[in-house]
């Protein structure tokens, strides 16, 4: 036994090398940055979607627009009370707002497309679908506020995200 | 001048600025696509009369309240649950009742009729329809694929699903509604892919799920809810 512990234990402890260990974790990083997208916006509403089983997911390349409704977050209680509202952007406004919300949204999709192919911006400005992000305990009514305001700004694509459930 | 050894940097803290690096792409990023119901809203009319007069038999009512009570046709006390059986036999009305809404075969002269219509037409287009012209004729034929594989079973119904929803419904029950009708279509296409292709609704093809959705086109109106 002494004579085990005598050939090894010179001071030093048998370590093990960590040079590749950056290397793995970048691997990770990769991964993460290739396989997800970034978050689009901080929400001032919570939002608990409600679930349903017969889904479909969005093509990735169609632009999208969202417009959450909720009850305000603890913060912003004080200020927007504790009934749902409608979240543009960052902010959260009012039903009438959502016109403009559209017209600038369609506007920055048509120019962000335009500079990568010239003549496209228009088509993909139109295909735009407005993806509503709606809390299950908020009522019909306010949805329906905010349909009637999409249709008048002429953006009739409209997705309810849920959960996928059973 | 003596040989020196070439200055080591110290690699040690690599791993931490990867591993920071990754903490911040984990928490700025989301995963999962996100899954959704699809809905293509009216256009807005002026006049609410323009909208065409639908037969009494051929209109499945669906009301709810904001107690979340259904109504389903002249049916009350109806559980979520129970809307896709109802539908699917008013839908299908095998029986013929005049009570539900009306339908009949296909027959193959129209589907062709339709076909050269549409060939007609893309003859004579100008550029800028060729494209949805295009897609139009391809839909056109084939739905006519669809009446070779399925026949009898193809049938042209004239059901609307109308459903009227209270101001004050819970968005949840909203979208379980809508889920409950996209299942019925769902059971009614996976029904007869099972007697028909001997195969379940996801072992089936693009273009098989695509002519099962002409057999069972989906007809939902919405009308607009009622300000109090």
């Amino acid at each position: 036994m002494s004579k085990f512990r005598k050939g090894k234990n010179k001071g030093e402890g048998a370590s093990i090398t960590t040079a590749s260990l950056p290397d793995i974790v970048f691997m990770l990083l990769f991964f993460f940055m290739v396989a997800t997208k970034s978050r689009t916006n901080d929400s001032s509403v919570t939002v608990n979607l409600p679930s349903a089983i017969e889904t479909g997911k969005l093509d990735d390349k169609t632009p999208t627009a969202y417009i959450n409704i909720g009850v305000p977050v603890k913060s912003l209680q004080k200020l927007y009370g504790e009934n749902p509202r409608i979240q543009l952007n960052d902010a959260i406004l009012e039903s009438s707002d959502i016109g403009l919300f559209i017209q600038n949204k369609r506007a920055s999709i048509e120019k962000s497309f335009e500079q990568a192919q010239p003549g496209i911006g228009r088509i993909k400005a139109g295909q735009m679908i407005v993806c509503l992000k709606v809390d299950q305990n908020a009522q019909l009514g306010t949805v329906d506020e905010v349909r009637e305001e999409l249709k008048t700004a002429k953006a009739l694509k409209v997705n309810y995200v849920v959960n996928k459930g059973n | 001048m003596g040989r020196r050894k070439a200055p080591e940097i110290n690699a040690g803290s690599m791993a931490d600025i990867a591993f920071l690096l990754l903490v911040f792409f984990l928490v700025t990023s989301e995963m999962t696509k996100e899954e959704g119901i699809l809905q293509i809203l009216p256009e807005k009319t002026e006049i609410n009369s323009i909208t065409e007069p639908v037969k009494e038999r051929n209109a499945i009512r669906i009301f709810m309240n904001e107690n979340n009570d259904i109504l389903f046709e002249n049916q009350v006390g109806l559980k979520m649950r129970e809307i896709p059986r109802l539908l699917k036999e008013q839908i299908s009305n095998t029986s013929n009742d005049l009570n539900m809404p009306e339908n009949r075969a296909v027959t193959r002269e129209e589907l062709q009729d339709i076909i050269d219509k549409n060939k007609e037409r893309l003859a004579k287009a100008g550029e800028v329809k060729i494209r949805t012209l295009t897609k139009q004729l391809k839909k056109s034929k084939l739905r006519m694929k669809a009446f070779e594989i399925f026949g009898s079973d193809f049938k042209k119904s004239n059901h609307v699903i109308s459903i009227t929803p209270d101001k004050g419904v819970k968005y949840k029950s909203y979208i379980e509604l809508k889920d409950m009708i996209a299942i019925s279509y769902r059971e009614l296409r996976s029904d007869l892919a099972k007697r028909k292709l001997g195969r379940t609704w996801k072992d089936l093809t693009f273009e098989e799920k695509e002519m099962l959705k002409m057999v069972y086109n989906e007809n939902v109106s919405e009308s607009p809810i009622k300000k109090k």
